[in-house]
Formats: C-alpha cells, structure tokens, sequence
C-alpha cells in the first residue's frame, strides 16, 4: 500500500495582512477537499460556532470535514496528530504567526508523511512599504516577504492601480516569489486541477493547460525549462521520468518561480504536467511553454 | 489547644537580610514560621523552647530564591550530560565537564555500556562544542560509540542535535531528504547534525522519547533535590502554557505540597501560548497553597544574545549580522498585558536585548497611563544589554529587574569576540547601574540554561569573571552584601513573596539555606564554592543527600 503524503502550505504575513480572512474562506470553500489548518492557537481564526462538531482541547472539528489544529503541544506532536488521522484529510494548511519566520516553519512541511506545497505570504499593500522601514518589525516584513513562494497582495481595493503597481514594483527587489492580487481562487492557490485531465471546459477564475510527453527528460532541460515559465503561470504539478532519477517517476511540483521533485509515490506511467495559470494569461502560451521541455535541445 | 513547640536553632552565624536586625546567633522556630531571633540569652527571655544545635557550627541565611528558572531543569538528567562545564545531576553525582570530542566519547561509551536493550536509543544532552578547537563533533564520532543503536545528543543551545549513522539509516534520514537544516559532505549524505525543531523531529522515536521522558512526575521530585543541593527554597516554573489547567495543578500539588518536598514553586503563565485570560488566571492564583504558587505572566519578546536571536538596538550585532526576531509581535503587547494588567496581577517579560526592553518599557508607559498600579512589580527578565538611559526609566516606572548574571561565565568570552564586542559585553547584566539607578535586581540562572545555583549566580554578578578568567565590566561589579540581598529578599520582592520569604524576620516562613562556611568572610573568588550543608522549609530540616 502506497503511504499516503499530504501537500502542506503555509500561510505567513505580517499582522494585519489578512492571514485570517484568506482561512476563513478556505474553510467555506467547498471545492478545496477535508483542510486540516493549523494555527498556533484557535484565537487567531474566528471559527463560526455554528460550524464546530466538536472541540476536544487541541482539535476542532468542523461540520463540513476540516479540523483546525492548535501548536499547544509543538509541531512534532501536532503533524504526528493529523498523520495518524490522514485518511480523513486531504490537505494541511499552516498559519505562521505575524512575527513568525515562514522559510523556518516551511521545514515541517518535509517531516514524513507530509510535502511542503508552497509558502504563501499575504502582505497588506497599503502599509507594507511604510511598515518595512520599521525599526522594530521592518526586517520581519522583509524576510518574510523574502521566503514567499507567492505573495499574495491584500487590501488592495483600498488603492489606486498605479499605487499597487508601485508596491508589485517594489516587492521584485525583495523577493523572487510571484506576486499575485488577493483573493485568488483556491484553484490557482493550491493547483487544484487534476493530473492528467484536460478539461476543454473554460474556467473564469484561472486558466489550466495540460500536455503529456512521450519521452524521458534531462534535469538539464527542466534547469533551463523552469525559468522561461510565463510570468501568469502560477502552478505546476505532474509526473516526469527523469533520465538522471531514472529508479523512480518523479513528481514535479512548481509554486510560483520554485520547482521541487520527489519520487512519486503514485503508479501512473504517464509523464504528463499541468500548470495553472492566472485568467488573462493566453493558454497557448502556457501550452508553448508546457512544449518546451519535450523539444530536442 | 495544643501549644507547638518552639524550637530554637543557634548557628554560627545569621545573616537575615532584615534592616531592622541584620545578624543574630539563634533563631527561634514555631511551627512553620520563624518566631524570635537574637542571641539565646535574649531569646530565652521571651519564650520557653527546644534546643537543637544541628546548625551550631553552619551559617544561616534566608532560603535562596530563584525567580527564573524552569520546570524542565531536572528532566534532562534521565539522559547523559556531555557539556563543557563540570555539573551535578539532582542525586549528587559530579559530572565532569566533556572538554574535547574524545570525552564526549568516553561519556557516552559507558551509558551506551549501560543500557542492556540493544534497540534502546542512547539519549544525551548539553554538547558545547563551541567550546571545542578545531574538529567539528559529527555522526561518525557517535558511531565510535555505537555502530547499531540510535544515538541522539542535544546540544546546550537546544537548537540543534548531533545523532549517528544507526539512527539516521531507522529513521530514514539520508542524502534525498529534503528538508533545510541537515547538513551534507560532499557526496551529499547527511553529517549526522539536525538543525532546529523540524529537523531534529525527524530523529523520530529517539526525539520523542528525550522529551517525552522528561514529563514524568518524578523529573519533578528530581528539581527538589536540584533546588536543596544548592540552597534555593522558592524557585519558578517561569512560563507554563498549561499552568491553569487543572490537571497540571494537580500534578504539580501532589509533588509540591507533599511533606517530603523540599521547595516553593511558582508557576507563571504563558498566554502568549496558551490563550489563558485573566480570568482562568486568576482562578488559577485561588488554587494556590502554601508552597505552589500560581497566578502571574510571563512573556518572551526577543530571543537570545549568544543565539543572535535577541533584538538589538543600533549598532545591533558585530560584523553586521541581521538584527534578532521577535517571538512576540511588540505592537501587541500592550493589549496582551492589558487584561492581566487591570486585574493587578504579576507580570515578567523576557527581553535579552535593549530594543526589546523598550517595547516593554512603552507597553508599561501606556497601561500605567490608562490605569495605574501603585504596587506592579513589573518586572524585566534577562535585561541584559540595558543602557543607563533605559534604567533610569525602569526607575521611574518602578519596574524590577531580574539579571542573567551567568551569562558573564558561561558565555562572556563569546560576547567579546562574537556577538557585541568588548564594550557593550562589559555592560551586560549591569547591576551596578541598576542599583545606582534605584531599580531593585535580582539575579538568575535561567536552569536548564545554566545550572540551578544562586551562590553561582551571586559570584557572577560580585566577580564578572569570564570562563578564561578575564574580568569583564569591573564597573558593573556588586558587593557580596548586594548579591545575597539579589538571590534572597531582591528575588522574593519580584515575586510578591517578600512579606512571607525572603529575609530571616518574626513571622516568616522558616525557609533558611543551611552553609558550611561564611559567605561574608571567604575570599568572594570562592563564593560558588561555599558547601551547601542543605535548607530549612517552613521549619522542617532538608540536609541534602551527600550531608
């Protein structure tokens, strides 16, 4: 029996950068699976009480399926916890506390059972280039903007476009995360689209494109590959057969500009990449791209 | 009505700490409480008594009072120590200090030697190897020691863990594992170091079971004798998340309240971590007894100095190393306090660097601006980068100060050459501008950190002698007068407790530390070396167990 793993994602942000809004609507969000959130503790969600099944100290159950987990008992305890209940759980979403450093609690994501699927980091564009000449928590803004896989800008209905383009600007020189204006779908957030489906059916909230490759590839290829990726391509997931991993398929897995690989653990034989993409990006260039890493070099 | 007896102790010397009558030659007990001191000849003037001459050639002082220290500090000694220092595990046993690789090795031979089941993983703790020249401590030293069962060793820093190959290959921990944290050689297979808690975890069983061991009930009699063997009868539990629920009470009460402990302990909440209000807090303070004490604060602000955690004001760290991290965001301090604050009760904050130290003092500002307190005892824990400017605004405030004044021992060198320089490593846990200042101090030892031992703790703050022997911040020395006052009535005063320990006066707990030698009348180079003979608690008589 194949052990099953869990993507893991974790969602940082200074205070007051909407760290709690976006789990709240994940929580309602019927299409994104059984969540297991975990929080450092329950008072930084307001859970509504009509929700809760049960509550038993450390774990909240909710009516329809998630549970929301407290850090009272640390990290190893708690992972260890939703690992034993897996099979009830489709997805482990972590909230860094405001001060926390998001690149630190991302290492979790590799405990066993468990891989890290991208660190989120939501940043209020209305304060975050006042807020990061603080001398106090300035360099907190920073480095965690800096470990940000995707950055999610909130708040930004409160400003003039060319205000939120002063702050995407701004952000290219403290981070090499993708830069995306909240609220995203859960979709584009998580790369929810299945492997190896091409659905023709057009979605409004993101744009997905699938391509199956007949042959093997060099970690060369995917090396120049990964950085001609479509600036609206948010995504990647899917499975390759690796010349130099050739013991194993290998899983892919793109969030924003970071690919990582891992020996799959599923047994299907295709090689076969999904991306998702935000929706004005052309799908054909999405398709390009995709093409790239099956021409001959 | 029954009469207690009255039973009269003369001593060699007492040194109350009380203004009032600050030597005596006898002290009367009733009870659980001091009755009576002076001279026998004025004691028997005032009441009928007992004599009992077991301290006729010890000095008495009022018991030592810890106010920072942790539950945990016994729990480590169910594993091996294999730090630098010379150390004493809670029975007694001397531990040698691991001064190279091939002690650590040595060490753990026999406790490998020990252990008679062969899949038993080989727990061990308190590596220093920044004190080690030249060659890193690695797996492959540990599997000199075991080539087949899992070895885990903690290092003092508690940040990271050395563990060997037999623990890495059942754990699966090779060269594709992916996470940060796990250094590699250059063929890419782990060294056998794990980096911080994700790291560390992946050790698996062996991690769980160092520190799931260490909440047995027992590790809790074990900090007794800790606290006897080194003259402490008040200590802290600095920092519970659970301290309101009712079953960490009753864990706690049935140790502490037994007649066989030998100790005070207060437990101080959280609530940064465990959502306690003021409500369950002072709820919880209901609860308390005679020796457990419940009901207080304690939040962390920064990290720690020799970690590069702590959050430094300008210049910051030396070679220009990126500024600490807040484990507390400072902007919501005032309203985590605020609660806790308008219901009187004690607060303690951690702040290791001076930045840190002004965020508290501005929550202190503000809160006592909205609703003022005549009597908070606010007090600043660690304080150890703390400027003159600073103090004189703790003054105002009428803050306290507890001092991590080991720090000059245990790590001054570093701070010399790693992490602030000479300089402001001379004004580290700067008593004297404390006291100058007005601000009432106590010192501390921060156990596990640095061994449970406030005679040590004094000697730090009277010598400020690095571990190579060097005198850092001569101006900052106190006198041996101030430092017993610090570990005794200074430290009792931060804890509320002053009007019922912490000085040898009528009325009192009877709470003494029991000496073999004078610490007025030794060379104060020696004061960590007086021999503890043991402690009196509420009048009942501890000798420790070598006595």
């Amino acid at each position: 029996m194949i052990e099953k793993v869990l993507p893991f994602t974790v969602i940082g942000g200074y205070l007051g950068a909407g760290k709690t809004t976006l789990i709240n609507s994940l929580l309602s969000d019927s299409t994104i699976g059984r969540l297991a959130i975990v929080v450092n503790d329950f008072g930084e969600i307001n859970i509504d009480e009509s929700l809760i099944l049960s509550h038993d100290g450390d774990t909240i159950s909710l009516t329809n399926g998630c549970i929301c987990c407290s850090l009272a008992d640390g990290f190893a305890e708690t992972l260890s916890r939703i690992k034993d209940r897996s099979n009830e759980v489709d997805r482990v979403v972590v909230e860094v506390s405001g001060v926390g450093e998001p690149r630190k609690i991302a290492q979790w994501g590799h405990t066993p059972g468990y891989f890290l699927d991208g660190v989120v980091v939501l940043v209020d564009t209305s304060t975050v280039m006042e807020r990061s000449e603080d001398s106090y928590v300035g360099e907190t803004i920073c480095s965690q903007i800096a470990a940000a896989d995707l950055l999610l800008l909130s708040r930004c209905d409160l400003l003039e476009d060319q205000e939120i383009h002063r702050v995407e600007h701004w952000l290219k020189d403290k981070s090499s995360a993708m830069t995306l204006r909240s609220p995203i779908s859960a979709a584009m957030l998580f790369g929810l689209e299945e492997i190896g489906v091409d659905k023709n059916a057009s979605s409004t909230d993101h744009v997905s494109a699938t391509v199956e490759f007949p042959l093997s590839v060099d970690l060369a290829t995917i090396g120049i590959w990964e950085k001609s990726r479509p600036s609206g391509v948010v995504r990647v997931k899917g499975f390759l057969n690796i010349n130099e991993r050739a013991e194993s398929h290998t899983e892919i897995q793109m969030c924003g500009p970071n690919l990582t690989m891992r020996a799959s653990q599923s047994d299907s034989p295709k090689n076969v990449l999904v991306a998702i993409a935000t929706p004005r990006t052309p799908k054909a260039s999405v398709i390009k791209w995709l093409n790239l890493l099956s021409l001959p070099d | 009505m029954t009469v207690e007896v009255t039973t009269v102790y003369p001593a060699a010397a007492i040194y109350t700490m009380d203004p009032s009558q600050p030597t005596a030659s006898a002290v009367a007990v009733r009870g659980e409480r001091f009755l009576t001191l002076g001279s026998l000849d004025e004691i028997r003037s005032t009441t009928k008594f007992e004599i009992d001459n077991t301290f006729a050639d010890k000095i008495l002082l009022p018991g030592f009072v810890e106010a920072h220290s942790h539950g945990m500090a016994s729990g480590l000694w169910l594993h091996t120590y294999c730090g630098f220092f010379d150390r004493s595990d809670p029975d007694g046993k001397k531990w040698p200090g691991c001064k190279n690789i091939s002690d650590v090795i040595d060490r753990l031979r026999v406790a490998d030697d020990a252990i008679q089941d062969p899949n038993e993983p080989l727990l061990a703790w308190g590596l220093d190897p920044i004190y080690f020249s030249g060659e890193r401590l690695i797996g492959s030293h540990l599997d000199q020691v075991s080539s087949t069962r899992p070895i885990f060793v903690l290092h003092a820093s508690a940040h990271l863990a050395t563990v060997n190959s037999a623990l890495m290959r059942l754990e699966g921990i090779d060269a594709a594992t992916p996470m940060e944290g796990i250094p590699k050689d250059a063929e890419g297979n782990p060294v056998g170091e794990l980096q911080e808690p994700a790291a560390m975890s992946l050790a698996g069983s062996a991690f769980r079971s160092f520190f799931g061991r260490m909440k047995a009930q027992e590790t809790k009699w074990a900090l007794g004798r800790l606290a006897n063997k080194a003259g402490v009868t008040t200590l802290t539990d600095l920092g519970n998340p659970s301290s309101t629920s009712q079953t960490t009470i009753d864990e706690w009460r049935e140790v502490v309240d037994h007649n066989d402990f030998p100790a005070r302990i207060f437990i101080f909440d959280s609530p940064a971590m465990s959502q306690t209000t003021a409500t369950n807090l002072l709820a919880a303070r209901e609860k308390s007894s005679e020796k457990l004490r419940l009901g207080a604060v304690k939040v962390v602000l920064d990290g720690s100095i020799q970690g590069y955690t702590a959050r430094l004001r300008p210049p910051g760290y030396l070679n220009d190393r990126p500024n600490g991290i807040w484990v507390f965001p400072p902007e919501q301090l005032t309203e985590l306090l605020r609660p806790f604050h308008e219901d009187g009760l004690l607060i303690h904050v951690h702040c290791n660097g001076d930045e840190a130290v002004d965020v508290f003092l501005e929550s202190v500002e503000i809160l006592l601006s909205e609703s003022p307190q005549t009597d908070h005892r606010y007090t600043i824990q660690h304080c150890q980068l703390t400027s003159p400017e600073q103090y004189h605004r703790i003054a105002d405030l009428n803050m306290c100060v507890n001092l991590f004044s080991n720090h000059t021992w245990y790590w001054g060198d570093q701070h010399i050459a790693s992490t602030v320089g000479p300089d402001r490593a001379a004004r580290m846990n700067s008593a004297r501008t404390a006291l100058n200042a007005g601000v009432p101090i106590s010192m501390h030892c921060d156990a596990p950190v640095t061994p449970l031992g406030s005679l040590h703790v004094a000697w730090a703050a009277i010598n400020r002698k690095t571990a190579s022997g060097f005198v850092l911040g001569a101006e900052e020395q106190i006198s041996v007068e101030e430092a017993l006052h610090a570990i005794t009535l200074g430290a009792a005063y931060q804890l509320k407790m002053d009007s019922e320990i912490g000085s040898i006066t009528p009325g009192k707990f009877a709470d003494l530390a029991v000496l073999e030698d004078d610490p007025y009348k030794v060379d104060p180079n020696e004061l960590r070396n007086v021999p503890i003979w043991g402690t009196m608690l509420g009048g009942k008589i501890f000798p420790t167990e070598d006595t």
